[in-house]
């Protein structure tokens, strides 16, 4: 369960990129995040390490190795959507559909995002026509990286089984959305009467979709536990360096506790949420799903608590617009009410509790 | 719950054999919350057969050195199998003051203590304290002021020791006393090996706050101890008692099965409870809680997991010991909060009345839970550890 040598290079380059290419101060600027915060050669760039491929079968890639860059996009604070095209290529390639989008979002030309209705809301409806047509009916209130992408692979209910279709984003009615995130954008995605021709669209069994769910749900969970980890980081250095009667605030015993409890919080989380990414890599669909809600219960409100404890440890300092603290906490709030509440995780573990 | 190391492997058969052998032998008696003495002698004979029957199946000590009938090829996962399969059980765990002592005498003892020492943990002859504590001495051990002065072949030993599990039963010790007053604080410590009914020693039981007697007070009054007790050298004891602590490694993975079996019995009473004329589990908030703690449970399971996954693999890391027994203790004790509440107004019923739920099972357990964030390192000292040299925060 400790990550591979091969998991720790890739750690180490997906954090040495992202760290050089990812400009918090853009964040910061009024309304930045109505639009997409990053460019085409950041996307073209991501797609040459790798990252947008990693999920691919034909790559071998797995969520175990997604974990480990999702982390790193969180801890970064990074407005890529990279683990979800990565997941929209691999769920093309499973089932057949829109191969030049998949190659597409390999190579780095287009972004493609997964549209799903959140787990409270309708889900997204389609009707088949005679002509193989599939239109859409319906809304995915918060779609992480959709008004960047060209694409989005929408999930949609269709009779008793579930379809996946492949629309040009551009197709859709897209509102961005002002949210709590300002280093993302975020965008509610309306396809009502949106009309998906044969071929872009396939009819999957309640499984696939139920993975696509899983899958965006635990690429939430490991970027809130990336950005807890940065902010820990942050709060160390901080405590360390700031002194109050005559020594580092850090030394007082308050501080230290606080700070301990964080990093618990963090390593349960981070544990939780690769247990999460093993299990669906495993394949079994009710092994994911519990490891996916446990990871959604311990990260989400652990992640929270450790943001909100390094907010109180930077003191005032940290309440400033200026400082990045604000950027995490706000992106780790988002990423705990997205594609599933603790709330919703928990129900998930008494009501499959044998 | 348990860690999976696969069905029909090698290891899955193993645990199937000890899960049989654990049916077969382990004592009746009813279990209690935590770590807790006989209440009798019959009670104190059937602990110490169970305990030599462990040993005698290779289920205990196939760590040790084989000349002392340990395993060659030993594979550390038995060991959390074994701990694991004691926990699901119920069964009584092997004895902390008998593995402390085996772990220093390994490590430290001479060949004549050894030789002599070993086959008596083995047999559970020798049930072993610990005397550690003092009752200015807790978290701050290394402030210790029991004495044991040298004169002539002997050492003579004067002071107080508190928190002395089954030291009302125990028939050695494994002492800590300061020999040089004047070195500094952790170096003038050495640790002995003492006979419990040598002259001078008073026992004097505790009774805590459940209301049973697993602790004591133990009193040395010029109790002479000969030099040969010494374990390690003179002025060595700090460095014995820290690496026979740090030998602890099965704790977390045993404790997981004991939260998650009273998980599973607290669902299924609150499936027969009733609030508001509905089961309990109907209830949002019932269910949230249950759903919390279920992944919380699972959560302990992986730190301790990974913490001996690291600890095989040589990537140890100063959090993991910590971390796991923080989340523990602070798990259990959430848990059992939450299950005396859940009991409303029959809450406050406990052992010894006629209506009390599960004999007061979970009001025996609320009482001791606070006993694991408190022993073996208070949840405040974990924390400082974390933050000092984890985090590398300044002392």
């Amino acid at each position: 369960m400790l990550l591979s040598d091969e998991q720790i290079s890739l750690a180490d380059a997906a954090r040495d990129w992202l760290a050089k290419r990812t400009d918090l101060a853009a964040a910061r600027a009024d309304g930045a995040a109505l639009a997409a915060l990053y460019s085409a050669d950041d996307v073209r760039a991501a797609a040459e390490l790798g990252l947008t491929s990693l999920l691919r079968p034909a790559e071998g890639g797995t969520f175990a190795d997604l974990a480990v860059v999702v982390e790193e996009l969180g801890r970064a604070g990074s407005p890529l959507p990279l683990g979800q095209a990565a997941l929209v290529a691999r769920l093309l390639d499973q089932i057949g559909i829109g191969a030049a989008v998949s190659d597409a979002v390999a190579d780095g030309a287009a972004l493609a995002v997964p549209a799903a209705a959140e787990p409270d809301d309708a889900a997204i409806s389609g009707g088949p026509g005679a002509d193989g047509t599939l239109t859409l009916a319906g809304r995915a209130a918060a779609v992480v990286g959709g008004l960047g992408a060209a694409w989005l692979l929408v999930s949609a209910a269709l009779d008793d089984d579930r379809a996946l279709a492949l629309v040009p984003a551009a197709s859709a009615t897209r509102t961005a959305r002002t949210t709590l995130d300002l280093s993302r954008d975020i965008a509610a995605v309306d396809l009502h009467g949106v009309a998906v021709p044969a071929g872009d669209w396939a009819r999957v069994g309640a499984g696939l979709a139920e993975t696509l769910d899983q899958a965006l749900a635990l690429i939430h969970i490991l970027d809130a536990v990336g950005a807890a980890g940065r902010l820990l980081d942050m709060t160390v250095g901080y405590v360390k360096e700031r002194e109050q009667f005559g020594r580092p605030v850090g030394s007082f015993q308050a501080v230290k506790h606080h700070a301990a409890t964080m990093a618990v919080d963090i390593e349960a989380a981070r544990l939780c949420g690769h247990d999460a990414a093993r299990a669906l890599d495993s394949g079994d669909l009710v092994v994911a799903g519990t490891a996916v809600a446990v990871a959604g219960s311990v990260a989400g409100e652990g992640t929270s608590r450790a943001a909100s404890t390094a907010l109180q440890l930077h003191g005032g300092m940290g309440f400033t617009w200026e400082h990045d603290l604000h950027l995490f906490l706000r992106r780790i709030k988002v990423d705990e009410l997205v594609r599933g509440t603790p709330r919703q995780h928990r129900e998930h573990l008494i009501a499959t509790a044998g | 719950m348990s860690v999976d190391w696969g069905s029909g492997t090698e290891l899955g058969e193993f645990r199937a054999q000890v899960r049989a052998f654990v049916a077969g032998h382990a004592p009746g008696r009813a279990a209690r919350a935590g770590v807790r003495s006989p209440e009798n002698a019959e009670e104190l004979a059937e602990l110490r057969r169970w305990i030599a029957a462990l040993f005698e199946a290779g289920y205990f000590g196939a760590d040790w050195p084989v000349e002392f009938g340990g395993d060659a090829g030993h594979d550390p996962r038995r060991d959390v199998v074994v701990a694991e399969e004691i926990a699901r059980a119920r069964a009584p765990m092997q004895l902390g003051g008998n593995a402390l002592a085996a772990s220093a005498l390994i490590r430290f003892g001479s060949d004549e203590q050894q030789a002599r020492l070993l086959p008596a943990i083995r047999s559970c002859d020798d049930l072993w304290c610990q005397l550690f504590s003092e009752p200015d001495a807790g978290s701050d051990l290394g402030g210790m002021r029991t004495r044991a002065v040298a004169d002539g072949d002997d050492y003579v030993v004067t002071g107080q020791k508190v928190w002395t599990t089954n030291g009302h039963w125990a028939d050695r010790g494994y002492l800590l006393a300061r020999t040089d007053p004047d070195a500094p604080k952790h170096k003038g410590i050495t640790a002995f090996a003492i006979d419990m009914d040598t002259p001078g020693i008073d026992v004097r039981p505790l009774r805590e706050l459940t209301g049973t007697s697993d602790f004591n007070e133990v009193f040395l009054d010029g109790v002479r101890i000969p030099a040969a007790a010494v374990i390690g050298r003179p002025g060595q004891g700090w460095i014995v008692a820290n690496a026979s602590l740090a030998e602890e490694r099965n704790g977390v993975s045993a404790a997981v099965v004991d939260l998650q079996l009273a998980w599973e019995d607290l669902h299924a009473l609150a499936q027969k409870i009733e609030i508001d004329g509905r089961p309990a589990l109907e209830q949002a908030d019932v269910r949230q809680r249950f759903g919390a703690l279920r992944a919380e449970i699972r959560a302990c399971a992986l730190l301790g997991q990974s913490s001996f996954t690291r600890w095989r693999a040589g990537r140890e890391r100063v959090i993991d010991a910590p971390a796991g027994k923080l989340w523990f203790s602070e798990l259990n004790l959430r848990l059992n909060e939450f299950a005396v509440d859940l009991l409303g107004a029959r809450g406050i019923l406990t052992e010894g009345d006629t209506d009390a739920v599960d004999s007061g099972r979970w009001q025996d357990a609320y009482l001791y839970a606070r006993a694991y964030t408190i022993a073996g390192g208070s949840s405040e000292i974990m924390r400082n550890l974390i933050a000092e040299r984890a985090l590398g925060l300044p002392r």
